[in-house]
């Protein structure tokens, strides 16, 4: 922190704020006379002094409902789901297939909060799809997507 | 909650900008900032000096800065009041 800075502006604040009060003016002169510590100000009981910015991904209101996750992701296009969301080549045994346009957020809320199928697939695989969402990490397409959704 | 003792929820980057403490809080992912006395208040119960009750707050604060003759019970108002705000933004907890 730089605080000789933020203590000269809260020091010129508070003699701003002070304007024909003698008498403080006079105690903050002597406190800065006498010592070489930095002074705290602390500020009006009442005010809130943290401001907190929520994660952007939060706030993504609309574009949780227009994102977009491939599954499986680009490069694996092509590959078919095992039930716990692995990703395996095309046909394997117990493996569904993929859908062929990528889910829409929309869906995938449906699917998580309700329970409901994507349009036109099976019961098995809009539940391989959701284990395949879940193992999505950083850094791989539509993981953010999915983060936003589930955060909402 | 004057006698509970509180901590930082963890050790914290903090960046000053514009006089705020910019400080990012991975737990939530949430950023936070801080307008003085927040910081310094933060800094007093950071996962290196330990949990305090509202008065050890106020003497960390004393023995760290002046503070212009404020009065022990209008330093611990202002104290009780950040600490309730810290928790509320998750940056502080109960010890």
């Amino acid at each position: 922190m730089s605080e000789d800075r933020t203590d000269g502006a809260a020091d010129r604040a508070a003699q701003d704020a002070a304007g024909s009060d003698a008498p403080t003016d006079a105690v903050q002169g002597a406190g800065a006379g006498a010592s070489t510590r930095r002074m705290l100000m602390l500020g009006a009981a009442g005010a809130s002094m943290v401001v907190t910015i929520r994660p952007a991904l939060a706030q993504t209101a609309t574009s949780v409902l227009t994102c977009q996750i491939p599954v499986p992701q680009p490069r694996q296009s092509g590959g078919w789901l095992m039930a716990d969301g692995t990703v395996v080549p095309p046909y394997t045994r117990n493996a569904v297939r993929p859908p062929s346009q990528p889910l829409k957020g929309q869906e995938i809320r449906e699917a998580l909060l309700q329970g409901r199928l994507y349009p036109g697939t099976t019961r098995e695989q809009t539940q391989a799809y959701t284990a395949y969402m879940l193992r999505l990490q950083n850094g791989q397409s539509g993981f953010t997507c999915f983060v936003s959704i589930r955060a909402k | 909650m004057a006698a509970r003792r509180h901590i930082a929820d963890a050790a914290m980057p903090s960046v000053t900008m514009e006089g705020f403490a910019v400080v990012f809080h991975a737990a939530s992912g949430a950023t936070h900032l801080l307008a003085s006395p927040v910081p310094e208040i933060l800094a007093a119960i950071g996962p290196d000096r330990g949990a305090a009750t509202p008065d050890e707050i106020v003497t960390r604060l004393r023995a760290d800065y002046d503070m212009d003759g404020e009065a022990d019970d209008d330093v611990a108002a202002v104290v009780a009041e950040r600490i309730a705000e810290l928790t509320a933004s998750g940056l502080v907890r109960a010890a």
